[in-house]
């Protein structure tokens, strides 16, 4: 079997939860990081020996800075998933500059950093995979969303940046753009946002939110090669996506 | 282990897709005449880098563009007399102190990166 050694930020709930069980279940290697849900992280641990949690705090530097220096203890994956982020819609008239950075930070310097740290071994050994999830809200403007938004769409293009400069070396970089998932991300919006799960089903054309197992899938088929791509976002959703 | 010319051109020659092994020879400009580009020059370094068993860093191979940023050897748009000793040291002549990054390019060769590799000790 062709096992992996995989990265996961962000894999205690929703998304990561979901990614880290998939690779668990098909026998790859899965380190992934947690910061407050230590008790799902440590039951996902004891379901999935093969998925090591590590406890980290994006928002602190200390904590963050022990976490890369730990990622060059570990062996060179084979493939990165930065699937951590954080959404606090607000409007930008309303809203710090410190708490507009704040969000843009751990959504878009923390996966640049992390992939930085992991870089060099990947190209040394001429192959892997970097994901980063991002958002329809990259390109689907709206009030109040303007730090996520940017953050995300900052993503994205760093993404496509790095997928030309590493492709030389076998190395796929590719985002994947989800809509509304049904995920405790999503009903801590719908909550800061004032808005209730029925409305969202009726504004969006196919009545259905994605689940996270949706996202798990096609990362899958991007580390297993059946979906063949680099430098793409993939626009995933149920009508919701639709420019 | 050393490496020898014939290895750094085999290195290039595969890079650039070169198949005429007289293409790059000892004095052969490898940045002007043979256009190679920035990840040309990343995907060498990590090529040598395996031959020689060892981390070669970019500003090992080509240090002149990190030399512009420390003010001890570039100053005010010229090279320091530290900068112009390094700089020596490297390509074997004493050049102007008003010399410019783009001005160091031919002197990018074959004899250049065997002289850079054989001062990385462990390569030799």
């Amino acid at each position: 079997m062709n096992n992996k050694t995989v990265i996961v930020t962000g894999g205690s709930s929703g998304i990561g939860h979901s990614i880290v069980g998939r690779l668990a279940e098909e026998g790859h290697e899965v380190c992934f990081t947690y910061c407050s849900s230590g008790r799902a992280a440590h039951e996902l641990n004891r379901c999935h020996p093969n998925a090591l949690p590590l406890q980290v705090d994006f928002l602190k530097p200390a904590s963050f800075d022990a976490f890369l220096n730990k990622l060059t203890t570990l062996p060179v994956p084979d493939t990165i998933i930065n699937n951590f982020g954080v959404n606090h819609d607000s409007l930008f008239l309303n809203q710090s500059l410190d708490d507009f950075f704040t969000t843009f930070d751990q959504n878009f310097r923390v996966p640049v950093a992390i992939t930085k740290m992991l870089l060099n071994g990947m190209i040394e050994r001429r192959g892997g995979n970097i994901i980063y999830i991002t958002s329809v809200a990259a390109s689907h403007t709206k009030i109040g969303n303007s730090a996520y938004g940017t953050s995300k769409a900052s993503l994205e293009r760093f993404a496509k940046s790095l997928a030309l400069e590493v492709a030389r070396f076998g190395i796929k970089v590719n985002c994947i753009a989800p809509g509304f998932v049904d995920t405790p991300l999503l009903n801590r919006y719908l909550e800061s946002s004032h808005l209730d799960k029925k409305t969202l089903l009726k504004n969006t054309p196919f009545r259905k939110l994605l689940i996270p197992d949706d996202i798990a899938n096609i990362v899958m088929s991007l580390i297993n090669g059946t979906l063949n791509t680099t430098g793409s976002v993939i626009s995933v959703g149920n009508g919701e996506n639709i420019q | 282990m050393g490496v020898n010319k014939e290895q750094i051109k085999t290195i290039i020659n595969g890079i650039l897709f070169i198949d005429d092994p007289d293409t790059i020879q000892d004095e052969t400009r490898i940045f002007l005449d043979l256009s190679f580009n920035s990840i040309d020059f990343i995907d060498l370094v990590f090529e040598l880098g395996s031959l020689c068993g060892q981390e070669i860093k970019p500003e090992t191979l080509w240090p002149f563009p990190k030399m512009m940023l420390d003010d001890q050897q570039y100053l005010k748009g010229n090279w320091t007399a530290f900068g112009l000793a390094t700089i020596q040291d490297y390509l074997g002549k004493p050049l102007p102190p008003d010399t410019a990054l783009k001005d160091l390019y031919p002197y990018f060769t074959l004899n250049y990166i065997e002289h850079v590799l054989n001062r990385v000790q462990e390569c030799v």
